[in-house]
């Protein structure tokens, strides 16, 4: 029964999807959407539906997100003060980490997923920098505001930084929380904890 | 009579008169220069000039991209603080329509889906005014990851907001979730959304109040007529009519905001137990609402006033579990990640 009315579902979110985005977006907004429209064909997909597929999806849902974020600028912004002070092999243990926890968070959020709508705002563009606003659109009516801030990297393209829901900055606050735990321990007790937070979430 | 069928009364009378109302209310709001010209069609032929089109005072910049051979009429908004760009068209030939119902002339929002454009056409790196003047693209381009001084709230209290941050923790897994996965299995969502409307509702007073002292005459006014239109057409706030189908999108003022408008700092962080997260200047706003609130008029025995506002947060609750798990869950330190969030919410709402 279920399975019957997962096809129209499917159809009616890439409709949906592809009836709110402007009839004109910049090259920002195309990043976010490919990415977002991927992401969400991979959790409407039977193939990885069930608890046994789910090392399998959640490994693709990974590889996408990492194409678009640019995960030294965010290690970077994220430690800020902290961040010179580090060696290149701390720098490089702190930035995977860093990415996992950033993508289990994603992952965690995106297998709530319930057809809500996404509409595509605008975006703006300075220079190498751009703003993408997107607004999503719950099932019970609220208007979640969210915010990417991109950077174009050489080769790369169009990289996403940060983030913004509802106007709070993922990377502000990861960098009050790292700044407090480092301020109160040190930053070996922080990677103590990366390690533990990354390390309770499923594998896969 | 008593107390509570005066109020039931007055609603009815304010509802009716709302009604009467509303259609001058909507005039008054309306800009002077959108009223007569709308919907606007222009079309472009090979030399077209915007002046010579008699578009009542619609301010019409033309401008010529010599590289791409084509013309490019941008059409404002003349809102003074910041021009909003409605539409952009060009390619000659091609029709530009401005079809924005006049609700959106008089709520300033920027019309959407009113682009017509030729396939090969291409917007510049700007959509209609979505974005807030202080959104910038770039925050702080240089230096960042050197000696970048991160903007936090002051929390001299941390340790004892700790311990009621702890409460509040347990409080929510212990008894509010509980209470409210059973209340969300018992109720079904329609009629949940329908609660949280009638509340949301129920508040614009305060929303009102707080837009007149902030000066924002056309939010206070949006304020009243979604009242208007919610509490008659909505069944007493049952629908939200105004968002639905007039665009009239809440506005979200509180005292707090009012304070922080006139210049009022957070001061520092407050973890207050039950009512969460807070901050000084937040704390009077909550009092400062307290008084606007019709809550308090309709049901001012203690107990049951207590009883109703419990119950107002038990359904909102209800339609947002897992919200505060995932966010616990992404966090390395969850007290200094919700208090974080808190500032940056709040400081967020005053710039708007």
């Amino acid at each position: 029964m279920y399975r019957k009315l997962l096809w129209p579902c499917l159809l009616f979110v890439a409709i949906t999807l592809m009836s709110v985005l402007p009839a004109v977006a910049g090259e920002p907004t195309n990043v976010i959407k490919r990415t977002a429209d991927k992401i969400i064909a991979i959790v409407g997909d039977p193939k990885y539906k069930g608890p046994e597929k789910r090392g399998e999806r959640n490994r693709l849902i990974r590889a996408s997100v990492d194409e678009i974020f640019d995960r030294e600028e965010m290690s970077r912004r994220t430690l800020a003060t902290h961040w010179s002070k580090r060696t290149p092999g701390e720098k490089k243990e702190f930035m995977e980490l860093f990415e996992d926890l950033l993508e289990q968070t994603y992952i965690d959020r995106v297998e709530g997923y319930s057809g809500e709508q996404v509409v595509y705002e605008g975006e703006r563009i300075e220079g190498d920098y751009a703003l993408v606003k997107v607004n999503i659109m719950t099932k019970q009516q609220t208007k979640i505001p969210v915010l990417y801030r991109l950077k174009k990297i050489k080769d790369r393209g169009w990289l996403v930084y940060d983030l913004s829901i509802q106007g709070v900055s993922l990377i502000n606050n990861y960098r009050n929380q790292f700044n407090s735990i480092i301020a109160n321990s040190s930053f070996g007790n922080l990677i103590k904890k990366l390690k533990e937070k990354v390390g309770s979430y499923p594998t896969g | 009579m008593n107390p509570t069928r005066w109020s039931i009364l007055g609603t009815l009378c304010l509802a009716l008169s709302g009604f009467v109302f509303l259609p001058f209310a909507q005039a008054a709001l309306e800009p002077n220069h959108l009223k007569k010209s709308r919907p606007v069609t222009i079309t472009f032929e090979p030399g077209f000039d915007a002046r010579d089109q008699n578009l009542a005072k619609l301010p019409l910049v033309q401008e010529t991209d010599p590289e791409r051979e084509l013309d490019r009429i941008s059409l404002y908004h003349s809102r003074k603080t910041h021009p909003q760009r409605v539409a952009v068209a060009m390619r000659l030939g091609t029709r530009l329509d401005l079809l924005p119902d006049s609700t959106q002339a008089f709520t300033g929002l920027p019309p959407r889906g009113v682009m017509y454009f030729d396939a090969s056409a291409r917007c510049e790196n700007e959509t209609s005014g979505a974005f807030d003047e202080d959104e910038k693209v770039i925050e702080e381009p240089e230096k960042w990851g050197e000696d970048v001084q991160q903007e936090t709230i002051a929390d001299p209290l941390e340790p004892l907001n700790r311990v009621f941050f702890k409460f509040n923790d347990k409080l929510y897994f212990w008894v509010l979730k509980p209470v409210a996965r059973g209340y969300r299995f018992v109720v079904p969502e329609p009629l949940r959304l329908s609660v949280r409307n009638i509340f949301t509702n129920l508040a614009a007073p305060i929303r009102a109040a707080n837009c007149l002292l902030q000066g924002k005459f056309r939010g206070f006014g949006r304020e009243v007529l979604r009242f208007f239109v919610n509490s008659t057409i909505g069944c007493l706030g049952i629908g939200d009519v105004a968002t639905l189908s007039m665009h009239l999108e809440g506005q979200d003022e509180d005292f707090g905001q009012t304070l922080g408008f006139f210049g009022a700092g957070p001061g520092f962080f407050i973890n207050w137990p039950i009512l969460g997260p807070s901050s000084v200047r937040d704390t009077f706003g909550m009092a400062g609402d307290w008084f606007a609130d019709p809550v308090n008029y309709l049901v001012p025995k203690r107990w049951e006033n207590i009883g109703v506002k419990g119950g107002d947060k038990l359904n909102r609750t209800s339609l947002s579990l897992g919200d505060y798990e995932s966010l616990k869950k992404s966090a390395l330190d969850p007290y200094v990640a919700v208090r974080d969030a808190y500032f940056q919410y709040r400081k967020n709402k005053i710039k708007k």
